[in-house]
């Protein structure tokens, strides 16, 4: 207990130290004053339609619209050097005050960052954790089964495989499966989550959907299952090569046995981090993904946000909402460790 | 070690792929740096103006489709074929051997002149086509006199290129149809174009003139949606892929081997101050806060080569601590203090000769990565614009499109340069598998 309470501490005190590097970063490269001069005009084109109701004399409104100004940049701490706003703004983050988006908006047409990010993910869930199946199952049984015949033929196959998809940019593989699939056979959709006008009836609209969903999670699913499958074969390597594991064989054991009982088991820790840490990695890798087959999760949102006009705000509460996630699944797989290794236990 | 190495890598086939594909492009690479421009980025590749006189989305003139379509010559002269001088005055002149396509007529002809610049008397622009000795003119100009209040040198054409459509009127279409015509039943395959200059003065120049037959497809990879060559591309992209990849692996490398082997090696608040910052840059995700950094800071190849090292160093650091530690334990180097040995002597003489292997595995292997993580970054728009990169040129044909429309060379080309770049590496350091892991070579 006192390990998880550690463990705790640690992370909740990099979390703070991130967000602060933040605002840091935003407040040295002045994005952070551009934001909140955004704000303040936008405030300020309202009070002055009010103002030009009762004063008539221009001379008198532009003092007037002036002074709101004034009041206006103190309120937000414009009328000081940004390092002075610090502590404020780095605790509306931790407070989840994710602030306004500038020009983007949710669905239902909210501009609280907020709505926004919360409605776009389930949409990154629902290509996410598909593929995360795909890949635990498939790498799991293709790594191990690697593990037990090291150096034959199909074994250094699955290596060269592995190592092309550390060098082969999953996203272009997805811009080539949208020309050979969705434009040359066009037989699936080239992007988007919904055919438009989108099908009415609940099964047809989810038909619709999975119909949009095939091919996004086939390369998300491409990304991850090399690496991961090589890193199980890395990891089982040695437990098939120890004694017991002959012994086992010996004894007459089937194989399948053998590598579910002797092989895996012994490596189940290393294997279920490894595990749980490409999901979290396909967070990451899901913004080029989604980009591309133009899916509105929140990795779109952030290349959305990033483009054309940037949305600074909605940038900054999209690194933090990627950093919470990574750092809370970071932390439930630190906690499982300690759970399931006894050596750590200990 | 560099023997084994090399003796490793050359056992096996893919691993003498890698090496010779890696080899041919550092030759490449050397080659573009020193016959490009240096300021390629800015001055022409994205610079409209440069391609204006290229055809946009043109297919590859090899692609059986564009069998029937004429092929698009753009021909560049920077010096003249001949220069005759009379009097005070000379003249220049450009001769350009413009092919002549079997099956069908350029579009059109045209010939641009830039930056021309003369002392008092304007230069005379005549443009011919020479038919056994013969000239055929097609085109003269006297190029617009001194505005008043004008200073000489008078500069004409410096930002925007003089462009004449030599073909515009039917008469002149169809002299030049019926010229080629009878040169192909001749069988020739080009003719020549010649564009006069006649100059007042000596000291008269010009910068550049170019004869241009348009055609509907273009050179070996096609051109995008503003004229630009992509084969063009992809070269100048080369070297910049390479710098990225080695700079980022090999700094990455050595922060991580130093930082690791001196976390074990001094142990104490040392030890526990590199834990932490390893902690906290592990606990976040690489991706989302390279992007936030490279957008706050602005898109500049320095700062993505130094954020990608900043975040590429701690796996390699989290793995050798404890190797160190282990070799720490073996006894030699308590002999090596106790010999009163200097601690960066120990580490330098001692410790790191015994991971070098390890070490160079891990930078050939960290450089794909670092050359796909800035396709990516390129590929949100995050590139440093005055630079051409893959990512980048992939990312202009995702916005406008390219994928729907079907300008396939476009999207390929670029992407298997990056491919073939990291893929060789890639390539030896799986090859060097067996040299780093001794259990696999009885395999």
């Amino acid at each position: 207990m006192r390990k998880v309470l550690l463990k705790v501490i640690s992370y909740v005190i990099a979390f703070v130290f991130l967000l602060l590097s933040l605002q840091i970063v935003f407040g040295a490269t002045g994005f952070s004053d551009k934001i909140l001069e955004s704000v303040v005009n936008e405030q300020l084109r309202g009070t002055r339609q009010v103002l030009a109701q009762t004063i008539r004399d221009p001379d008198e409104l532009e003092k007037a619209v002036e002074a709101a100004k004034e009041d206006l940049d103190s309120l937000y701490g414009l009328d000081k050097p940004w390092y002075t706003r610090l502590p404020q703004s780095t605790l509306r983050v931790i407070t989840f005050d994710l602030g306004e988006a500038r020009t983007l908006r949710s669905f239902s047409g909210s501009n609280a960052v907020s709505d926004i990010v919360l409605e776009r993910l389930p949409n990154t869930l629902i290509m996410m954790l598909p593929s995360f199946f795909l890949v635990a199952v498939f790498g799991l049984s293709i790594g191990v089964w690697a593990a037990t015949h090291v150096g034959g033929r199909i074994d250094r196959l699955l290596s060269f495989f592995a190592v092309s998809s550390n060098a082969i940019p999953a996203w272009w593989i997805s811009m080539l499966a949208i020309v050979v699939f969705g434009v040359v056979l066009n037989i699936l959709p080239t992007g988007g989550m919904y055919s438009a006008p989108p099908p009415v009836g609940d099964i047809s609209r989810f038909l619709d959907l999975a119909k949009h969903a095939i091919l996004p999670i086939m390369s998300l699913t491409l990304v991850s299952i090399g690496p991961y499958m090589y890193a199980i074969r890395a990891m089982t390597i040695r437990t098939a090569q120890q004694p017991f594991v002959a012994y086992a064989r010996a004894r007459g054991f089937s194989e399948s046995r053998i590598r579910w009982r002797y092989i895996l088991l012994p490596a189940a820790p290393p294997i279920s981090t490894s595990l749980v840490l490409g999901l979290v990695g396909s967070f990451s890798g899901a913004i080029l993904t989604e980009t591309i087959f133009n899916w509105q999760g929140m990795g779109r949102l952030y290349y959305d946000a990033l483009s054309g006009t940037p949305d600074e705000g909605l940038v900054v509460a999209l690194t933090v909402i990627y950093a919470l996630m990574f750092m809370v699944s970071r932390f439930v797989l630190d906690v499982l460790y300690i759970r399931l290794d006894p050596r750590v236990r200990r | 070690m560099v023997k084994g190495i090399m003796r490793t890598i050359f056992s096996s086939f893919l691993g003498k792929v890698g090496f010779f594909l890696l080899l041919a492009f550092g030759i490449a690479a050397v080659v573009v740096t020193v016959v490009f421009p240096p300021d390629f980025g800015q001055r022409i590749w994205n610079n409209p103006v440069y391609w204006a006189d290229y055809p946009k989305t043109a297919i590859p003139s090899w692609w059986p489709e564009a069998g029937g379509k004429a092929q698009h010559q753009v021909l560049i002269a920077t010096t003249p074929t001949n220069m005759t001088e009379e009097g005070a005055g000379k003249t220049l002149e450009y001769r350009f051997a413009v092919g002549i396509s079997s099956q069908s007529d350029p579009k059109f002809l045209s010939f641009s002149i830039s930056h021309l610049q003369f002392q008092d008397v304007s230069p005379v622009i005549a443009v011919l086509i020479e038919q056994d000795g013969q000239f055929l003119p097609l085109y003269s100009y006297v190029v617009p006199d001194r505005f008043s209040g004008e200073k000489s040198p008078i500069s004409r054409y410096a930002t925007e290129p003089f462009r004449v459509q030599l073909t515009s009127d039917y008469q002149a279409e169809g002299m030049v149809k019926e010229l080629l015509s009878g040169l192909r039943n001749r069988g020739q395959d080009r003719f020549t174009a010649v564009v006069r200059l006649n100059f007042a003065s000596r000291e008269d120049s010009v910068e550049e003139v170019r004869f241009i037959a348009g055609g509907e497809s273009f050179g070996w990879l096609g051109t995008d949606d503003l004229g630009r060559d992509v084969a063009t591309g992809i070269l100048a992209g080369l070297p910049i892929e390479l710098l990225i990849g080695f700079v980022v692996a090999f700094s990455a490398t050595a922060l991580g081997a130093v930082i690791g082997t001196a976390s074990a090696y001094f142990g104490g608040w040392v030890d526990l101050i590199t834990q932490r910052v390893i902690d906290v840059l592990t606990m976040v995700p690489t991706l989302p806060i390279v992007m936030f950094l490279v957008f706050a800071f602005g898109a500049n190849l320095a700062y993505i080569i130094l954020f990608l090292i900043v975040f590429g160093w701690t796996g390699l650091a989290i793995q050798i601590r404890p190797w160190i530690m282990q070799i720490q334990a073996e006894g030699f180097i308590t002999m090596a203090k106790a010999r009163g040995l200097s601690d960066k002597r120990i580490i330098v003489r001692h410790l790191l000769p015994q991971t070098l292997p390890f070490l160079f595995v891990t930078f050939t292997f960290s450089i794909p990565g670092a050359i796909l993580s800035e396709a990516g970054l390129s590929f949100l728009g995050l590139g440093d614009p005055s630079v051409p990169t893959w990512g980048q040129m992939l990312q202009q044909g995702f916005r406008t499109g390219a994928i729907y429309l079907g300008y396939w060379w476009w999207i390929l080309a670029p992407g298997l340069a990056i491919v073939l770049t990291s893929l060789a590496p890639a390539l030896i350091a799986q090859s060097l598998e067996p040299y780093t892991e001794p259990r696999l070579r009885r395999g």
